[in-house]
């Protein structure tokens, strides 16, 4: 008979200040992108397409990530946060990091600012890595879930590693491999090491929780996370010491454990328990659906590798990084966000009067037309890059614009939330 | 596998039947446990710390017999956490005077009880829950009583224990808040701990299933169902999981919960005022 922890639950404000940033970011992207479309047309390797990609995986994804993170470890690792102070200051330094690698790649300044921004995300980074690593030694349970985090992180420490190794290269080129190709694994080992194996690994536990989908058999995830990391450590070793036989079969094995992770979700899917999906859940999975798309293209991009592919690149990494990874945090946002803000305003109401929900904190007709005008906003992008017309990339945008604007409302209108009483709320 | 001086002793067994005669060589106390109805209802009680205190026998000895028959010590353990644990419990003839501060004491000798292989814990309970105020049961033992004594300071009863020599005497009264203040406001137990404290509030229970409500419904409805639930009674529920965001809300308002994990996606909770 053990005392079990009773206040595992995280300030609200670490979650919060998170998502704040997470979506002004995007937003801001978004808006830059629209002014610029050209980007998307020409060599991937340009200055404004890599300040918009850093802009948007560092203060987009992977800060809202860790927003989420905090929020949902107590309940993945039954314990507490090891420290808030550290949480705060990797949150600090990461975003004044982003925001300079942001500014010198924009202003193509390539030497000691791009440097030190990176030596301030990386800092960053083994803050929020030592912080989770003394988080999970606290941990007793045993999940294969708590392996995908642990294991994320490792990719994300090596790619913020790489990318300053990168940015050193730039001013001092002591890199013996061609600069691209270690762009490649940094790409990778960030989108599919980190923000890929995080997702799973959060994503397994979430929507068979909302899914109301039990007794799920787990071996899927663990062959996903087993192949997964093989087909890492298998591309980045045939990419430094040039074996050509090594990525076709590292592809093969990360295709593999996508399908293996989609299976798992695909059964909680069909045994769910609650038929009728909410809106953040549709956005949540169709999300999940277009991890197909990038599958498909990584093929053709595998096999002409030595012709003209720059906008199947390009196309590969805007579906990952637009069309899955950002829908995919667009539709979860509101099924995590919203939980903490009414906790902290209604928890001592809860019961003794009548509250309204999480769900009563938002506008849904705002998510439905937001969920719609992204989703076709992104078809537009894809057809534009792939057949090079900028027309279509800029309505394309327009629409991303417009959804990241209604998404922004919402979650500003969450955050900033009053406590309402006799059950006034937002119509749905 | 991997141990610590939190691991269980029925875990111990479960794993590896060896561990019976490995832990009975140690010492005579725990011959008890060759006793399979005695094994039973101690072992899933008791962890190593509490076992080397039972036995006053030191934790190393304890790790020294099981890495004999292959468990592996946890490298991280401290053996020295557990030592001062018993140290509130044990108390001096001054101290009890003014414990039972002239309370009529009825004494109950359960050596006997032991020997023939019965488990004194119920009569002990039923005797616990018919105390006045002005009255105190003395428990006559020849081993320090240590998982009865948390159950019953969880149940709100103040306990002492005096030793003398070979024998371990615990006196228990009706509680008082000083005691209430020492217990956990949640504490994950044991099938049999569960069932024990579901005895106590027997007739008085409320069950409620919240397994199949979708976040966070379960917390809204297990709270309003607390508003609700008169102060002597207990709310039964069926989770899916150990609820992070209640437990501190349940605190807050003054609730107490016990917490039996059947398994993955499988949780029991009872809670009560």
């Amino acid at each position: 008979m053990n005392g079990t922890a009773t206040q595992n639950a995280p300030s609200s404000y670490i979650v919060t200040s998170h998502f704040l940033v997470g979506g002004t970011a995007w937003l801001l992207a978004m808006i830059l992108l629209l002014f610029n479309p050209d980007t998307l047309t020409q060599h991937f390797f340009n200055p404004k397409l890599l300040s918009l990609t850093h802009l948007l995986v560092l203060s987009w994804v992977t800060t809202i990530i860790l927003g989420a993170l905090y929020q949902l470890l107590p309940v993945i690792l039954l314990c507490k946060l090891y420290s808030e102070k550290l949480a705060i200051a990797s949150f600090i330094l990461l975003q004044l990091g982003s925001i300079g690698i942001f500014l010198c790649f924009w202003n193509a300044v390539f030497n000691y600012p791009l440097i030190i921004s990176g030596i301030l995300v990386c800092l960053s980074i083994a803050l929020f890595c030592f912080n989770l690593c003394m988080t999970i030694r606290k941990s007793t349970v045993k999940r294969i879930e708590k392996t995908f985090i642990l294991s994320s992180i490792v990719w994300l420490a090596l790619t913020v590693s790489i990318g300053l190794l990168l940015a050193i290269n730039f001013s001092f080129p002591f890199l013996q491999i061609s600069h691209l190709e270690i762009l490649k694994l940094h790409a990778h080992f960030g989108i599919v090491g980190w923000f890929i194996q995080l997702i799973i690994g959060i994503s397994s536990v979430l929507l068979p929780m909302f899914f109301l989908a039990h007794n799920l058999k787990k071996k899927p995830l663990h062959l996903s996370f087993y192949l997964l990391n093989a087909a890492l450590v298998l591309g980045a070793l045939s990419k430094i010491f040039h074996l050509e036989i090594g990525i076709p079969i590292s592809l093969l094995l990360g295709i593999t454990s996508i399908g293996a992770y989609l299976y798992f979700i695909f059964i909680a899917y069909q045994k769910r328990l609650k038929r009728k999906l909410d809106v953040g859940m549709k956005k949540s999975v169709l999300s999940l659906a277009f991890l197909l798309i990038p599958l498909g293209l990584s093929i053709p991009i595998f096999f002409n590798h030595r012709t003209e592919t720059h906008f199947l690149a390009i196309a590969y990494f805007i579906t990952l990084l637009i069309g899955v990874i950002s829908s995919l945090i667009m539709g979860q946002t509101f099924k995590t966000l919203p939980f903490i803000i009414w906790l902290k305003t209604y928890k001592s109401f809860i019961g003794k009067e009548k509250t309204p929900l999480p769900k009563d904190l938002y506008s849904h007709p705002l998510v439905r037309w937001q969920n719609g005008i992204h989703f076709s906003g992104f078809a537009l992008l894809l057809f534009g890059i792939s057949f090079h017309t900028i027309i279509l990339i800029t309505v394309g945008l327009s629409l991303l614009v417009l959804a990241a604007l209604l998404y922004y409302k919402n979650i500003i209108a969450i955050i900033f939330h009053k406590r309402i009483t006799h059950g006034n709320t937002y119509s749905k | 596998m991997k141990i610590n001086s939190h691991t269980k002793i029925s875990t111990l067994i479960k794993h590896n039947k060896g561990a019976i005669d490995a832990i009975a060589s140690l010492n005579v106390h725990f011959n008890k446990l060759k006793n399979p109805i005695l094994r039973a209802v101690l072992a899933p009680r008791v962890t190593i710390a509490d076992a080397s205190r039972i036995g006053k026998c030191a934790i190393a000895d304890f790790f020294n017999k099981l890495k004999e028959i292959g468990f592996e010590i946890d490298p991280e353990e401290n053996y020295t956490s557990s030592a001062n644990q018993s140290k509130d419990e044990v108390q001096t003839a001054e101290s009890l005077e003014k414990f039972l501060d002239n309370r009529s004491c009825e004494s109950l000798d359960v050596r006997q009880m032991i020997t023939d292989n019965d488990d004194p814990f119920n009569l002990i309970m039923s005797k616990a829950k018919k105390l006045e105020t002005n009255q105190a049961i003395e428990i006559i033992n020849s081993f320090e009583p240590i998982p009865l004594i948390r159950i019953l300071q969880y149940k709100g009863f103040a306990c002492r224990m005096i030793q003398e020599g070979e024998i371990y005497r615990t006196y228990i009264k009706k509680g008082t808040s000083e005691i209430s203040d020492s217990t956990e406001d949640s504490i994950l137990c044991t099938k049999e701990e569960f069932d024990s404290f579901q005895q106590n509030f027997q007739g008085k229970i409320k069950t409620i299933d919240v397994r199949g409500l979708e976040m966070p419904l379960p917390m809204v409805t297990i709270l309003q169902e607390l508003e609700d639930l008169q102060s002597d009674n207990a709310l039964f529920v069926q989770h899916k999981k150990i609820p992070q965001y209640l437990l501190p809300e349940l605190t807050a308002r003054g609730c107490k919960t016990v917490i039996y994990v059947i398994e993955e996606g499988n949780v029991q909770l009872l809670i009560h005022k």
